[in-house]
């Protein structure tokens, strides 16, 4: 992938461009508004990473001038400030996901490679069916099969394993199954999710030969047929 | 009413005025009145001596004619005479008959007397005396007190209207001076109220006046000013370390996770950086918490103020918990009545339940069941969760709602201290409170929010 970082403090964009470069991916960075903005606008970028209060130009407006524009680059806002309505507001502004400091490298990367998956057209789509490999959700009949046999999900099983099939190869972190199964922005301190997921694993991995749903040390857990 | 300083303050300052009138009215009254009293009585004993002293000096003959002269003397208008023998026989005088049940030496009170005064025979009140002259003779002596009646009676009106006009008074002067010291306790109490709900700027308005309440208010204002002083220090310094740390600690975060990442790294260092990677992702646990604790008590999230269903969020937060209390073998049960909607931080009243159930499992270890019930109360909802575990001892109970404070029983299980300072926080925030019970055994903790 194609990054653009902007971001004013010079020790996070440094960790953050080593860490995504370490990745495999190109980085760009920025360290005001304004500079971002003319990157932004002529670059071909398949993200951005965008700081909340920069020099020049504040991120939110970065976005809404990009967003008048007709740019539609999936954009990740990171911010220090952990409110409810700066959230909203840096989504409102056409953000598309909000990462508060500090965060996890993995945490960062995992929501980055969602989002660019996602506007390529991928992971939101009408599907009524989602495959891999020999699992099956029907999310209209919400009814999950793999191979010949019914397994039998509760509802908030079901919607993990819909988060996870969407995004299938793609590693998803607790804090995105929060997000996205329960609709809460707080770090519940306790393993909660990977109870949740290690029940999910048993219905759908039990006995079979290749498993699918697989953790990934300190970032999350990723459904891939390998 | 009489149970606000007001009412009792109002009733007792008119009970002591309008008493002091009264008693003063009453002793006025009473002064005149027997004043008016004795002065007829002793009329009527002046003149029987002064008869008396007659009788002694020339007998009968002279005490008849000293009589007769006297009752047509305009000096001695007013008195009435009777001598009489046996009690019966009229010798002199203006009275007809020698009163019924009047001894032959006594003084009476008020008695109505016919007496012939220049033909006519008048009845009068009378104070009358009497003395025995001698075996035979007696001799009476009436002095007209027909005026004292009416003279009462305008006494009596007159305390009547006074006692009624100094109890309006009194009545008036209680309430308002009452108004007057109550007001400036209300004034007071309307800022330390308006300063608890997040208005912290307030302050108690101090009058021209410079009496005792201005002092008071001057003394308040100060400690106010000195304690969002030392707030804002305390928060200062708390925010400067908590960012100064922050960085450093996340850019370790990330070298850790970089160096577990690589294959080159070997076990023995593997098990040292997952370690040191746990320690890292606690120590950012707590200054992620209380840099969360101190935004929430600068308290500027009224905004996010939403219509929330507290009902939802309950059984949210009871299926997020379910599978992990299933494992450390609790039953957690929900309880919860429809359409509990109140106005509230839906993001912020999640955490709150999520951190009260979170305890319940983590040190309710042992007891069979945790218990969440929400319900709506007057103003606002009430979310209580009940476990079986072992409690918290009553003078403990207010330490742990503040921050990092871990009580030595749960020393051994992971957690920031900080857990309960949020729900707190939160609470406060929604103008509510956390109330920490015995749920014998166990703990019910009672998280009410207005709104």
């Amino acid at each position: 992938m194609k990054i653009l970082l902007i971001e004013d403090d010079a020790v996070t964009a440094e960790y953050v461009s080593g860490a995504l470069a370490q990745a495999g991916h190109r980085i760009d960075h920025a360290d005001d508004g304004l500079r971002g903005l003319n990157l932004a606008m002529t670059g071909a970028y398949d993200a951005l990473v965008v700081d909340r209060l920069l020099p020049s130009l504040d991120g939110l407006s970065v976005i809404e001038t990009l967003r008048k524009a007709g740019r539609d680059t999936p954009v990740l806002i990171l911010s220090a400030l952990d409110a409810v309505s700066e959230r909203v507001q840096g989504l409102r502004a056409g953000g598309d996901d909000y990462l508060t400091k500090p965060f996890a490298f993995a945490e960062l990367l995992a929501r980055l490679e969602v989002l660019v998956h996602r506007r390529r057209g991928g992971g939101t789509g009408p599907a009524t069916v989602l495959r891999v490999a020999d699992l099956e959700l029907d999310l209209l009949a919400r009814r999950v099969r793999r191979g010949g046999r019914d397994i039998e999900l509760k509802t908030r099983e079901l919607q993990i394993l819909e988060v996870l099939m969407r995004n299938a190869g793609r590693v998803v972190t607790r804090t995105m199954l929060l997000e996205s199964v329960w609709d809460f922005h707080f770090d519940p301190k306790t393993n909660v999710i990977d109870v949740h997921v290690s029940r999910l694993r048993q219905r759908i991995d039990k006995g079979e030969e290749r498993p699918l749903i697989h953790t990934v040390r300190g970032a999350g857990y990723v459904l891939r047929a390998d | 009413m009489l149970r606000s300083i007001r009412g009792r303050l109002a009733v007792a300052t008119a009970a002591l005025v309008a008493g002091t009138a009264a008693l003063t009215i009453a002793v006025v009254y009473a002064v005149t009145v027997s004043r008016v009293q004795q002065a007829n009585q002793a009329a009527a004993h002046d003149e029987l001596e002064s008869l008396l002293s007659t009788w002694r000096a020339g007998g009968l003959e002279a005490l008849a004619g000293d009589v007769g002269r006297r009752e047509h003397d305009p000096a001695s208008q007013g008195f009435a005479y009777l001598v009489v023998e046996e009690l019966s026989m009229r010798v002199a005088g203006n009275i007809p008959a020698w009163p019924e049940g009047m001894p032959e030496e006594a003084r009476s009170e008020l008695v109505p007397l016919e007496v012939e005064r220049s033909d006519v025979v008048l009845v009068r009140a009378h104070r009358l005396e009497s003395v025995r002259l001698d075996a035979k003779r007696s001799l009476l002596v009436g002095r007209d007190s027909s005026g004292e009646a009416p003279l009462v009676a305008a006494l009596q009106l007159a305390a009547l209207g006074a006692l009624s006009f100094s109890l309006l008074l009194a009545i008036g002067a209680g309430l308002t001076i009452s108004r007057r010291l109550v007001n400036r306790v209300e004034d007071m109490r309307g800022t330390i109220a308006a300063i608890r709900s997040g208005r912290k700027d307030g302050r108690v308005a101090v009058t021209t006046a410079s009496d005792e309440f201005d002092d008071l208010a001057g003394q308040f204002n100060g400690l106010l000013d000195e304690n969002d002083r030392l707030v804002a220090q305390v928060r200062g310094v708390t925010n400067d370390i908590a960012h100064d740390l922050r960085t450093p600690l996340q850019r370790m975060q990330g070298r850790l996770e970089a160096a577990l990442g690589a294959p080159s790294t070997p076990p023995d260092a593997r098990r040292v950086l997952e370690g040191l990677a746990t320690d890292t992702e606690r120590l950012l646990d707590t200054f992620n918490g209380l840099l969360q604790l101190v935004s929430l008590e600068g308290s500027e999230l009224r905004r996010t103020m939403a219509p929330v269903d507290v009902e939802a969020v309950v059984r949210e937060v009871t299926d997020l918990y379910a599978p992990l209390a299933e494992e450390a073998g609790i039953v957690l049960h929900a309880s919860v009545s429809n359409g509990l909607g109140i106005t509230a931080d839906r993001q912020l009243v999640a955490q709150a339940i999520a951190n009260l159930v979170d305890n319940a499992i983590k040190y309710g270890a042992g007891g069979g069941a945790i218990e969440v019930e929400a319900r709506r109360t007057e103003g606002g909802a009430e979310i209580v969760v009940a476990d079986r575990g072992p409690g918290i001892p009553p003078d403990a109970r207010e330490r742990v709602l503040g921050r990092l404070v871990r009580l030595d029983a749960s020393r051994g299980i992971p957690g920031t201290g900080l857990g309960l300072s949020l729900v707190a926080a939160v609470a406060r925030l929604h103008g509510g409170s956390i109330q920490l019970e015995d749920h014998r055994p166990g703990l019910r903790a009672v998280l009410r929010l207005r709104g």
